[in-house]
């Protein structure tokens, strides 16, 4: 059974046993709940991924961030994608080792930031005063600032001497970076009142809610001899037989693919059956979807083997997203640190009601930030 | 009539041959005790002479024979004292002083458990040693004698239509009054567990439960310690989670003992049922504030577990005693959970045992449950605890007693699709907890004015939790030594003296992201965070002293001052916590037969040293010193009739040096000692007592309860504050073996952080999942609780043995209870999470 049910439980119980006995009181507890939409299912514009070339950065480097994004547009009813839009994508960097490497107090850095420079207002909209206003202050505040879907950013070379020591005295002396962005189905805005820097507005000047707009962050860890690699994606299987090499995109070899109303099935395209009765999805159609990784690009962690004196290899999984139709997991795991590889990261596929191509991506990361993802595309015929 | 005993043969005595020389006149005071057959069975010096005349006298008084004194014809033992003169002529007859009384009296007064009110017209029973019985009944006043008695041990049993019957030894001794105080209980199939709600210390006061309530309260499968959760000042913990929260405290400031040894968890699975079953309990003493000093270390509650003795007595077809002492008995018990059993046996020689196990079998059908939702189950959800008890009363003064008890709890499985929402924590997830506890238990009564209380327990902790890269590994092996002296300076005052020791060698492995406390920004989700690793090697070393007086100045009133000094050598600061409650009875409480009424009042001092994490030198800060409360309580107890009491209690709690964690100036958060909170709260209890046919309470609690992270923080709800908590339980027995009741319970929603609305949450794409911006801590609260169990038994009676099965029904009414607030993947859609549906539960046992 899928559970596409979010809980927060931040909260910390006091003792140890405690804490304990309420991990297994919550395994027993609860029960019953809504099902909403997963978060594989993409509906409107969504990020799946920011793909650091360096996930861990030395000191001085210079780390190239390219971001996976995909926008369903509007689909109306019985249409299996929408009409194109215009996506804007903005990138904030500059917030260093923010205090306790918490990312929610570098919002408010930047709202200060943009406040000083007098910048509130449409990012196209600057006119050449405020730009070079926020330039200069962007640069004396070292805050980076960037748009498209790549963004590039230089590791200040005090990262790691610059963040306070660990209590822990066997933690590798590390710096953090984090960057910023938003990813907008209509025109970008600063805000310097809102919780986040930035928001986004339709050609009516309403602003635009989660379906439409996605802000994140993503971190740039720094150590002095720890590296990291991204996973190796080596192919997809689709009903148990390999995607050829021209119907898979891996990487950075998969450009933005814009939704078309008019796009077509390919020939080779794998083919699933459509959901004659969606509410039913154990009568719909399956494509068994496993992901196949390089186990070679399983590393170790570095921090946790320098702890250990033994390796310890990374932990890995999956992530599947879709544009049309349903994962029976959203979720598959590709390495344990405890039980090793697992030969088979895999979920199955269940065809939408209406009929039409549908894209698949399979979007593999590590623990340690590392990140490749991979797409095809399959066909759901009547 | 009594005739004395009059000297028919005179034993002269050999005169000393110095004293004869120096012509010494003098009188030995002899204490003669004559023997039924006119021998002189017991002699002694009461004044003596010196110069080897008392020896030679005594020689002499050993021969003399008298006729034997009468009681109403009847010969009985007498004691005389009589004067041996010497004189210059020789050794003369000498003079009997008058008889003594030869007898004692064993008297006494006969009440009812709890309401303490006379018991009229029981039969009281007396058998001595040589078998000659006595019989007599209680009179209006409950009281009853006898007079002139054999000296000598008798045992007295006490029996009355509808009430438990009740056995005990006395010793009667020549010339004194023996006066005892029996209470007797209502039916309770043989054993009491008694329930101390709010039990201002030493016995001041208490509240009892009857085994016949706790293990029947509906929605608890019969489980005794998850009946506390029913009581007042107690907050509904979520689900079935078997936390206690008491009063406005956390779980984690309530301390559960067995024996006076602290163990560290007592529920399975964090709810499921206790670690110690019912039919094991002797007593269960809950002191939910203004406790003893005898406890410390905790600022809520504590939890005392007594277990029971060994049951070896022997019963007649219809369950009453037949005198012997020798007889096997057992039990086996089987439900959807679990299945035990439970032996006990004479061993001979002053010793006897029990010996009891349990397992769950909640492995056969979670694991196909957790096999669908995609996990590998490599072990199944299983736990099981275990128990042997010796026990040797060598005599009616001393008790001494070996017991092993301890519980296991394994879970571990391959999650082969992690969540969405923390996709790093996947793979293998293992969870372990265990514990056991090696305990010798001494009791002795050093003197007529001494007695001792020493025990000391071994034993080892385990827990173990793990997924991913993420490791939390507690093993502790620690011994814990109490002793208690007291004295009886006066009739009025006793003094209490003890230790409490505990060291506890502990090994600490977490390897973890640092965890978020309320009120700190949430850190996004643990995948993407570095770990922080600490392995700790460190003994707590934790001793204590108390001294406590328990003092009755007048009849009404009593009052128990005390104090107790703690050190924690991990953390290296020391407390002192003077506590004093007192109890007065404006009326009623004793043979008057009047109503009851009692007020009562508390106010004390209370520390806890910090948890180890706070203290680590990786999660939390050095340097932390112990947390504080000071605890004041004001009630009255009124009994309303014979079967109904009510009491009323308010209390307050000011929390202060509390460790918290709270921004600094540069929005770093760092552990402190600068936390504070207070909890206000009223709590009042209708008991209906257990008569033949019903029991039932309700209990009902007002109560708010806040915390401060510094003291220019704002103040916030705590995490588990409930303003309204109603509970309303009953059950009634309908004859022929049926047995229902019900209880219903009306809880305010617990507290919860909302996500902001309107404000999307945030990607965190090394995640891949959604962190949402939240409001204030614990801002929000939960609909309304309120759920109905319902249970039903039957017992059918056979010869030798007996059957009981019980449904009991969990939500019978299949109320959707809002546990929590669930959220999709980007935080922008919410919906209640509910609690569980309805659940029956089924058992079947069998004893004999």
């Amino acid at each position: 059974m899928q559970s596409n049910r979010v809980r927060r439980t931040s909260h910390a119980l006091g003792g140890l046993w405690r804490t304990a006995t309420a991990i297994s009181a919550l395994l027993l507890t609860f029960a019953c709940g809504s099902e909403f939409d997963s978060i594989s299912q993409l509906e409107g514009l969504r990020v799946m991924a920011v793909q650091k070339d360096h996930p861990y950065a030395k000191p001085g480097e210079k780390v190239e961030l390219q971001m996976l994004y995909h926008d369903t547009g509007v689909r109306k009813a019985g249409q299996a994608e929408g009409p194109a839009r215009p996506v804007s994508i903005v990138w904030l960097s500059g917030c260093v080792n923010p205090p306790s490497d918490l990312y929610a107090l570098c919002l408010q850095f930047y709202r200060q930031a943009f406040s000083a420079a007098g910048v509130d207002g449409s990012l196209s909209d600057l006119n050449a005063a405020q730009a070079g206003q926020l330039l200069m202050v962007a640069q004396r505040l070292g805050i980076g600032f960037g748009q498209g879907d790549k963004f590039e950013l230089t590791v200040p070379h005090d990262i790691i001497s610059s963040h306070p020591p660990s209590n822990d005295p066997k933690q590798p002396p590390y710096g953090l970076n984090y960057v910023f962005f938003a990813a907008c189905a209509g025109e970008l805005r600063f805000d310097s009142k809102g919780d986040f820097p930035v928001a986004c507005y339709d050609a009516q000047g309403k602003q635009l809610g989660a379906r439409d707009f996605i802000a994140g962050y993503t971190g740039v860890y720094s150590y002095e001899s720890i590296g990291n690699d991204n996973p190796v994606i080596l192919g997809l299987d689709v009903a148990g037989k390999a995607v050829p090499a021209e119907r898979l995109c891996i990487g950075t070899a998969c450009e933005p693919l814009p939704s078309d109303p008019k796009r077509k099935c390919a020939a080779d395209d794998p083919v699933v059956k459509r959901c004659k009765d969606p509410d039913n999805t154990g009568s719909c159609a399956k494509l068994a979807l496993k992901v196949k990784v390089d186990p070679k690009s399983v590393e170790p962690d570095g921090t946790l083997t320098l702890r250990q004196g033994s390796l310890v290899q990374e932990q890995m999984w999956s992530n599947f997203h879709t544009d049309r139709g349903k994962f029976t997991h959203d979720v598959a795991l590709v390495n344990d640190t405890t039980t090793g590889f697992n030969k088979k990261p895999e979920t199955d596929y269940l065809a939408p009601s209406v009929a039409g191509p549908a894209q698949i991506w399979a979007v593999v990361r590590d623990n340690r930030a590392g990140v490749q993802w991979a797409r095809t595309q399959v066909c759901v015929k009547d | 009539m009594i005739v004395p005993p009059r000297l028919v043969y005179f034993q002269e005595a050999v005169f000393p041959p110095e004293a004869k020389a120096t012509h010494l006149e003098a009188e030995v005071q002899l204490r003669l005790v004559i023997g039924v057959d006119g021998s002189v069975t017991k002699a002694e010096v009461l004044q003596p002479a010196g110069h080897g005349l008392d020896e030679a006298a005594l020689e002499a008084a050993q021969h003399f024979v008298f006729t034997p004194a009468q009681r109403d014809g009847v010969s009985v033992a007498a004691a005389i004292q009589y004067l041996y003169r010497f004189s210059a002529q020789g050794a003369q007859e000498g003079v009997d002083l008058g008889t003594e009384p030869t007898g004692g009296n064993l008297e006494g007064i006969i009440l009812i458990t709890d309401v303490e009110l006379p018991l009229v017209n029981a039969t009281v029973r007396l058998k001595a040693a040589n078998g000659t019985e006595y019989e007599t009944h209680t009179d209006d006043k409950g009281r009853w004698s006898f007079t002139e008695l054999e000296p000598g041990p008798y045992h007295v049993s006490v029996s009355a239509l509808g009430y438990e019957p009740m056995n005990a030894d006395e010793e009667v001794e020549a010339g004194q009054a023996t006066a005892v105080t029996y209470r007797v209980a209502p039916p309770s199939e043989g054993l009491e567990i008694v329930v101390q709600g709010e039990r201002p210390p030493r016995e001041v006061t208490k509240r009892t439960l009857l085994r016949r309530e706790v293990s029947r309260v509906p929605g608890t499968g019969g489980d005794a310690l998850r009946s506390l959760q029913s009581l007042p000042g107690v907050a509904r913990p979520p689900g079935l989670a078997g936390l206690l929260i008491v009063r406005g405290s956390g779980p984690q400031d309530t301390n559960t003992y067995v024996d006076g040894v602290l163990v560290p968890l007592i529920y399975h699975f964090g709810g499921l049922s206790s670690v110690v079953p019912t039919e094991l309990l002797d007593r269960i003493d809950f002191y939910p504030g203004n406790f003893s000093a005898k406890y410390g270390r905790v600022m809520g509650g504590i939890v005392d577990v007594g277990l029971r003795s060994p049951d070896t007595e022997c019963r007649d077809a219809k369950g009453a005693p037949t005198g012997k002492n020798n007889c096997v008995h057992g039990l086996a018990q089987v439900d959807l959970i679990d299945t035990r059993v439970l032996v006990q046996a004479p061993l001979g020689n002053d010793w006897s045992m029990a010996i009891a196990g349990r397992r769950s079998w909640v492995d056969l059908w979670l694991k196909p449950v957790l096999e669908s939702a995609g996990a590998g189950v490599t072990a199944a959800p299983v736990y099981f605890d275990y128990q042997l008890i010796l026990e040797r009363k060598p005599s009616k003064n001393s008790k001494f007693r070996a017991q092993f008890y301890g519980s296991d709890d394994t879970l571990k499985i391959i999650i082969n699709n992690p969540s969405a929402q923390e996709p790093g924590f996947g793979g293998q997830l293992a969870f372990s907890t265990a514990f056991y506890r090696a305990q010798a238990i001494y009791e002795q009564k050093l003197a007529p004015k001494w007695d001792l209380y020493s025990t000391l327990a071994v034993g080892r902790d385990v827990v173990h939790f793990g997924i991913a890269s993420a490791e939390f590994r507690l093993d502790a092996g620690g011994i814990e030594l109490r002793n208690e002296i007291g004295y009886q300076a006066a009739h009025w005052l006793k003094f209490n003296a003890g230790l409490d020791f505990l060291t506890v060698p502990v090994f600490v492995h977490v390897r973890a992201p640092e965890p978020p406390r309320p009120g700190e920004p949430d850190p996004g989700p643990f995948t993407s965070r570095p770990v922080l690793e600490t392995k700790d090697k460190t003994t707590a070393f934790r001793p204590a002293w108390y001294l406590e007086a328990e003092a009755n100045p007048t009849k009404r009133w009593s009052i128990v001052p005390g104090a107790r000094v703690d050190f924690a050598r991990d953390t290296g600061h020391a407390s002192f916590d003077p506590r004093v409650n007192t109890r007065y009875n404006l009326r009623g409480g004793d043979a008057s037969g009047d109503r009851r009424t009692t007020v009562k009042a508390g106010v004390g001092l209370f520390s806890q040293p910090p948890q180890f994490q706070e203290t680590d030198a990786v999660f939390g800060k050095v340097g932390l010193y112990s947390n504080h409360s000071m605890h004041v309580s004001v009630g009255v107890e009124q009994e309303i009739s014979r079967q109904v009491e009510v009491s009323l209690e308010g209390y307050y709690k000011n929390l202060y040096n509390l460790v918290s964690r709270a921004p600094g100036l540069d929005g770093t958060f760092d552990y402190n000692n600068e936390g504070s909170g207070k909890v206000i709260g009223a709590e009042t209890l209708i008991k209906y007592k257990p008569d033949d046919r019903f029991f039932g309470w309700i209990a009902y609690t007002l109560s708010r309860s806040t915390r401060k992270d510094a003291p220019n923080a704002d103040q916030y709800l705590f995490q588990f504050d409930q303003t309204h908590i109603l509970t309303a339980l009953g059950s009634y027995r309908m004859g022929h073996g049926w047995e229902v009741g019900a209880r219903f319970r009306l809880v305010s929603g617990n507290t919860y952080t909302p996500v902001l609305n309107g404000i999307p949450a945030l990607y965190a794409a090394d995640a891949g999942s959604y962190t949402p911006l939240q409001g204030k801590p614990f801002s929000k609260r939960l609909p309304l609780f309120h759920q109905l169990d319902l249970r039903v038994e039957k017992n059918w009676q056979f010869q030798d043995w007996r059957l009981m099965t019980y449904l009991d029904v969990w939500n019978a009414y299949n109320n959707a209870a809002v546990e929590d607030i669930q959220y999709n993947f980007n935080f922008t859609k919410s919906a209640p999470q509910t609690g569980l549906p309805i659940i029956p539960s089924m058992g079947v046992r069998g004893e004999f």
